[in-house]
């Protein structure tokens, strides 16, 4: 029971921010809800396993990390084409916000699949210290990549915002 | 034309709503599939040789055959052997898949995966042909006592039709499916590796 309870927190307090993360790496809602759900059964098989040698933010976040890098083999991912689906149409449909913000996961999805995963938790606000710590590589190596995909983002967004 | 920061403003906007759940129990059966999947396929796999061999056993010696050479038993002992065996396979296919850790970090979980795959691999190339030879031997075995009933023509035909089937399962059906989950495989396993690489690539 008091298992139960300490999962349910964990899923209350992180889940907004790993369905965001999904969201960045696979461009669609349906498969990044798939991801989370994915995400916190793995979270809870493996619970009795946590040694607290990281934060649970850290292993919660490991754990996705993981299971997006192995979705992509299971069902290779089907990212929305942006050319197909043009902001004009998309303008259409939703509101402002939720356009940009389509357009923002949509663009992450177009980059490499280890850089949509780093990025989204630079944009989710997390320190180098804690991606590095997830990811498993030095804050060095990680501040040259992060340099490198956000100006590549940057890039894609601007690009496709034009049309 | 927007910088990072406005990118970083669109994204912490969001809220990333997800759905409430009050117990582990509400998350989704549908997701987990492929993982569990592949456990599953194995496990019952496993089990169903553990049946295959029961019964096979249980007609050995309760069946009634009334064979006078101890060789036929022979041969369906072979193919209980062979069952077990195939059980074995299984249930380590099972027990390796359960071993990969998901809360290790991203580039040793991804090898993790590429031994699974490479071991899936080594595995479909020495079981397919140990498997057929040793069942054809299990078959002539047994064939010997059983056909010695029949008619010369008619136990060709047995031979002649079991032969064919032999070696048109094992030379076109299985060499096309090794063909293709060696492909599939191979397929996996690089895909892991550049994802791996991405990760471990200094820059």
């Amino acid at each position: 029971m008091k298992q139960h309870k300490e999962f349910t927190d964990l899923y209350e307090q992180y889940a907004p921010g790993i369905l965001k993360l999904c969201m960045g790496y696979t461009g669609d809602r349906t498969q990044a809800e798939d991801l989370l759900q994915e995400v916190f059964l793995s979270v809870w098989n493996n619970m009795h396993k946590f040694r607290q040698e990281a934060s649970w933010k850290t292993w919660i976040y490991r754990i996705a990390v993981n299971t997006c890098l192995t979705y992509l083999r299971k069902r290779k991912l089907k990212t929305v084409d942006i050319d197909e689906h043009p902001v004009a149409q998309l303008q259409e449909e939703k509101s402002n916000r939720e356009q940009e913000v389509q357009l923002l996961y949509t663009c992450i999805s177009k980059l490499p699949e280890a850089d949509r995963l780093l990025i989204s938790m630079v944009l989710e606000d997390q320190s180098y210290e804690e991606i590095a710590a997830v990811v498993d590589i030095s804050v060095n190596n990680l501040r040259v990549k992060i340099h490198r995909i956000k100006k590549q983002l940057t890039e894609i967004y601007n690009q496709y915002a034009r049309l | 034309m927007q910088d990072f920061d406005a990118l970083k403003k669109i994204w912490q906007e969001e809220p990333g709503t997800a759905r409430q759940i009050s117990t582990p129990a509400e998350l989704s059966s549908t997701s987990q599939r492929n993982r569990k999947w592949l456990k599953n396929t194995q496990l019952i796999g496993a089990i169903g040789q553990i049946f295959t061999a029961a019964f096979i056993t249980w007609m050995i010696f309760y069946g009634n055959f009334g064979f006078k050479y101890w060789y036929t038993y022979f041969s369906m002992g072979l193919i209980v052997l062979l069952s077990l065996m195939q059980m074995g396979i299984m249930f380590y296919t099972y027990s390796k898949i359960n071993a990969i850790d998901d809360a290790a970090a991203p580039s040793a979980h991804l090898r993790q995966w590429e031994e699974y795959y490479a071991m899936r691999m080594r595995m479909i190339q020495f079981q397919a042909p140990v498997f057929a030879i040793l069942l054809t031997l299990a078959i002539g075995i047994y064939y010997i006592e059983v056909l010695s009933f029949m008619k010369m023509l008619q136990a060709s035909i047995a031979v002649v039709v079991t032969a064919a089937w032999i070696l048109f399962a094992y030379f076109y059906l299985g060499k096309r499916s090794i063909r293709k989950e060696k492909g599939r495989l191979q397929s996996i396993i690089d895909e892991l590796k550049e994802v791996e690489q991405q990760l471990t690539t200094n820059e």
